[in-house]
């Protein structure tokens, strides 16, 4: 693969990537916002909640998983390195702190809420997964979009 | 110097989102990338980049 064409490889990704996480992010928070609003919260007894707990597991993994590698699993290596340069790398480290900070606020208010009601183990995992996830995406989404403009 | 974001992302082997952010002031290259930068446009580094004072 040639320089130039590993190049407009890797700024095709990397624009398809800053595009794609609102859109994504999007779904993670609808995905919480079913799960808080009754639609799924619960022990998982039925199985519709059982499926909607397993899809949101999966979900964060990825999501996570993103986070820390950067995505761009299929490509060719020399593209991947490329996607995950030093400024990718400086906005998913970004992201991350963002996503620990949000954890840290979620975790605290749980804390303050358990005092007064009883908040059940999953439900506070759950809810503190899903901000720190959700911060961090939406924390790299906006420095990549960002860095893709203004050309 | 004449060229676009893409070419000399080109010329430096970095994508043209890190020339973009570097050339706006949102990042600050490392000290391998200045010296890139500023060896692909065969000016000194420091014409490239300084601290303010």
């Amino acid at each position: 693969m040639k320089q130039g064409s590993v190049i407009a490889a890797a700024d095709r990704v990397s624009d398809r990537r800053a595009r794609a996480l609102p859109f994504i992010t999007f779904l993670f928070v609808g995905q919480q916002a079913l799960y808080f609003l009754g639609f799924g919260a619960g022990t998982g007894d039925q199985q519709i909640h059982n499926v909607l707990l397993v899809s949101w597991a999966a979900l964060s993994a990825i999501m996570l998983f993103v986070l820390t590698t950067g995505g761009a699993w299929f490509h060719p290596r020399a593209v991947r390195r490329l996607v995950n340069d030093e400024v990718t790398c400086a906005h998913r480290s970004t992201a991350l702190s963002t996503g620990f900070v949000a954890s840290m606020v979620a975790c605290m208010v749980v804390y303050v809420v358990s005092i007064t009601e009883v908040v059940e183990g999953l439900e506070a995992a759950h809810l503190v997964m899903s901000v720190g996830i959700a911060s961090a995406l939406l924390r790299f989404a906006f420095l990549e979009r960002r860095a893709a403009q203004n050309g | 110097m004449g060229l676009t974001q893409a070419a000399l992302a080109e010329r430096v082997g970095v994508t043209r989102k890190t020339v973009n952010t570097v050339e706006n002031g949102v990042f600050s290259p490392s000290a391998l990338l200045a010296l890139k930068l500023a060896a692909t446009l065969a000016v000194p580094v420091e014409y490239l980049f300084w601290v303010e004072n």
